[in-house]
Formats: C-alpha cells, structure tokens, sequence
C-alpha cells in the first residue's frame, strides 16, 4: 500500500499520538483509540485509499469495510453478515438478544413488523407539536443569555424528552433518563468487565422502563398513539409481546436514538455556527432546511454498528472467514469520493443525494423519520429566535469518535 | 416528465419525501404508494434529487418526454 507523502503527512499531523505508519493506523484501528477521538475523517479517507477491506487487529481482530458499495453490500447480505453481534467488541447486555438490532431472519422480520409502525411518519407527525413545544421552550431558556454551551444545554435534552414524548413517559422523567443514561455511558458500562456486572449496571434503566409500561397499563392505552401504548396493544407473532421483550425493545430505542441524535444535532449546529451564510439561508428559504439537514448529516458521520460472519466469503480477494468481525460504518460511507464527489465539500445542490447514514437493508434504522424531524424542528426553531451566532472565542469543541461520533462541548456566542 | 415507484423496493426510508415534498408523498407508514405518476412543471430538479435519493432505487423517472412519436 503505497500513500502519498502529503496525505500521510497531513493525516499524521492531526493525530500527534497516531502509530507512524499508514498499516499501523490500520492495525490498530478501533473505535476506542485515543489518538482516533479527535479526528477519524482524514485517516479513514487515507484507509478507504489503502484498501476497500481493512484488517484491525484491536479487540480480538476485524475487517473494516471502508467503502460505500461494500458498506451497502453487507448491509444487503444479511445471511452472510448477522447482527447476533453488533458492537465491536460484543457485550452481551441483557440475558436475551436486543430487540430488533441483534436478530436475524423470521425473527426479526417479525419484529420489525410489530415495531415499524410505531415510528413511522404518521407517528412522527402525530407527536411534531410536542416535540416542537420541547424545542422552543429549551431555546427561550438559552436565548435570554448571550451564549451557552449547545450540547449540555440543547443537544442533549431535546432527543431525551422526544424520547418520552414518543413513549408517552411524562416529562417529569426527564433528568432520571438522563442522570441513568450518563451514568450508564460514563460508569456502568466502563467499569463492568463480565456480562453478569453489565447486566447489574442495566438493572437502573431497566427498572425505569418496566414502570413506566406498568405505569401505562395501569393509566389506559385508549385512543393512545404513543409506542408504549401501542406496544401494549400490538402482536408479536400473533401473541401479545411479553413485559421482559418490551423492557428489552424500549431500552434498544433509548440506546440507539439519544446520543446518536445529540451528536448529529451538535455537528450540524457547529457546521452552522462557522457558516453565517447558511445560517442566512436557513432563515430567508426555510423551505432548504429538508436539503441541509440531509447534506449536513452526510457531511459528519455519527454511526457505525457490527457483524459476525455466518460463512466464508470472498470480496475484493479477501477471504472473511465465518466467526469474523465485520465493522459496517454507516457514517464513513457518506464521504466516500466514488459515490459523492468532493465529499468533505457542503454543498446542499449536490446530485449524489443517496446517503446511508440511517443504513440500509433490514436493520435500516427505526427511528430515522423521528431524527431527521428533530433535528428539522431544531433548525426552524432556533433561527427564529437566534438567527445569528458562532463558537465563542478561544473555544473549540472536544471531539469523539466512540461509542459514536460527536462532540463533547459546543460553546456559542449570539451575535 | 413522468415518473413511477417500484413498491415492491419501497422500505419507507421517505427520503424522497423529505427532499422534494411538492413531487412525493409517503404515506403514514413512510411508503411511497404512487405508482407512476406526473412531476409538476417546474420541479423536475427536485424530483431528480428526490428520486437519487432513495437507498432502494424505488423510483425512475422518465427523462425523455421529448421524444416524438413519428
């Protein structure tokens, strides 16, 4: 693998603590190293250059997919990649498989059949006013002050409390959900070596959801669109689904939607504030939010999930062997110059429009109609009362890249 | 320019309907049960960017309209 000495130059540059060599980087590739928090983008470019299938040895070894169609193709082949492990490495967090993200064939069809209903966009729009009110209200709160910090103060709160409007967990709720989830991301999970401590570490949330379902059974479900209504009234293979799986299918919800939903609000919301002039735009065309909202979530990738390998296969002279790891990174694929040309470039006229940062294939995500409506709503909402606003001087945000990429900070000023 | 929806390949991303709502419509399950259908004059830009959009392929539009009949 030859690389331009400019590229691997440029790349090593943003990476002080990066391994020398372009094969290092790719060796020791995983989602929790240090030295790929700040900036991922560039080296996964120089990887994707390298190689259509990379080798990491980290966490036990896996192959990367760095390219858009073999992103595509796996998420295609379920058969081939099954979702009995989607995280590298796998954590076995509850005693059953997390519903609907680690099944396969019947079974997740099945589910899949139960659960799409309850996040479609007749859901979605059922819920707008709400959602709405949440976003509105959180801005008159920041707007007052001349400035705030974006992501504690707005990115966080507004998927949460979509989150119980969704579920129709009342919004009194809100901090519990929050204080349980942090502890989980930052403690629980961290510092839980066996699946068995994983599990202890689940008990907080856990409990959190299987009340607010006695809760609800208990307040009625008629006339209720919420999905915890729903999923009280709902067939799963012809019977009701059990207290256990819907515990299990609301935890994977609540996993799957904040903090990728908080990320990409907040790296929209940072492209923003260096850009004035999409801010302008956003506020004099309203009707381009739809466009920006795609191309900016695009432009930063948020997501990457896993796949086992159920039998071996060749692909581009490679050989993955059943019992591989596969990382599929769904945000990566948006910057992959065969399909988008000059991909790190924002360009809301764009041709390539066919972006797979919700996924494709059975698994796409569930929840992609209530997202891009959030973050739709937080766009409207903001720049009527904030048209105009950037990162406060001497800041910059802390960035990540696990468990999935965003920011930590985001410090704005009003203008 | 005419345009039409395979919904057998439909998945309800609703792309197509996000990117150009004056040309698609989903349904409340985010399919797009159009068929073949007519873009208003006008919008064919949007319906091209609507219908690239979609990760299935569902929809083809038919771009040459002007072709005689001899």
């Amino acid at each position: 693998m030859t690389m331009p000495d400019s590229v691997a130059k440029a790349a090593e540059q943003k990476c002080p603590m990066a391994p020398p060599t372009v094969e290092e980087r790719i060796q020791r590739w995983s989602l929790y190293q240090p030295w790929l928090q700040q900036d991922p983008v560039p080296l996964w470019d120089e990887m994707r250059e390298a190689t259509p299938i990379a080798r990491s040895e980290e966490v036990g070894g896996f192959w990367i997919l760095t390219r858009y169609e073999d992103i595509e193709w796996a998420a295609r082949n379920p058969e081939i990649f099954s979702s009995a492990q989607v995280a590298i490495p796998h954590r076995r967090i509850f005693p059953a498989e997390m519903i609907p993200i680690q099944l396969d064939g019947d079974e997740h069809r099945k589910w899949r059949q139960t659960l799409s209903s309850l996040f479609n966009p007749g859901v979605v729009n059922h819920f707008t006013p709400q959602i709405r009110q949440a976003a509105a209200d959180a801005i008159e709160r920041i707007s007052g002050k001349g400035s705030c910090e974006f992501v504690s103060e707005f990115a966080t709160a507004l998927p949460a409390e979509t989150f119980l409007i969704n579920f129709g967990i009342g919004r009194e709720h809100l901090q519990t959900l929050l204080d349980h989830k942090t502890w989980l991301r930052r403690e629980g999970i961290p510092n839980a070596h066996t699946d068995e401590e994983i599990r202890k570490a689940n008990q907080p949330l856990w409990l959190f959801f299987s009340d607010a379902i006695d809760r609800r059974r208990e307040e009625g479900v008629e006339g209720r669109q919420d999905v915890i209504s729903q999923m009280l009234k709902t067939t799963y293979d012809g019977r009701r689904p059990s207290q256990d799986e819907m515990v299990n299918a609301l935890f994977v919800s609540m996993l799957a939607s904040l903090d990728t939903t908080t990320s990409a609000l907040s790296m929209v919301f940072e492209y923003l504030s260096d850009h004035p002039e999409v801010q302008e735009l956003i506020v004099s065309e309203p009707g381009r939010i739809p466009d920006i909202v795609q191309e900016l979530i695009r432009h930063e990738p948020v997501s990457s999930t896993g796949r086992l390998v159920t039998q071996d296969v060749e692909r581009h002279g490679v050989t993955l062997r059943k019992g591989d790891r596969v990382l599929l990174s769904w945000g990566m694929s948006g910057l992959d110059p065969e399909v988008f040309e000059n991909p790190h470039e924002v360009n809301f006229e764009r041709e390539s429009t066919r972006q797979l940062a919700f996924g494709v294939g059975p698994h796409r995500c569930l929840g992609m109609h209530v997202a891009r409506r959030i973050i739709q709503i937080a766009l409207e909402e903001w720049h009527t009362r904030l048209p105009r606003y950037r990162k406060a001087p001497g800041t910059q945000p802390i960035r990540h890249y696990s468990p999935s990429r965003g920011l930590l900070n985001l410090d704005l000023v009003f203008d | 320019m005419k345009g039409s929806v395979d919904e057998g390949l439909c998945m309800g991303h609703g792309m197509c309907a996000a990117l150009a709502p004056g040309v698609y419509e989903v349904s409340e399950l985010g399919t797009n049960e159009m068929g073949d259908f007519e873009v208003p004059p006008g919008a064919e830009a949007a319906a091209r960017r609507g219908a690239r959009a979609c990760p299935e392929r569902a929809i083809v539009l038919d771009e040459n309209e002007n072709v005689s009949v001899a």
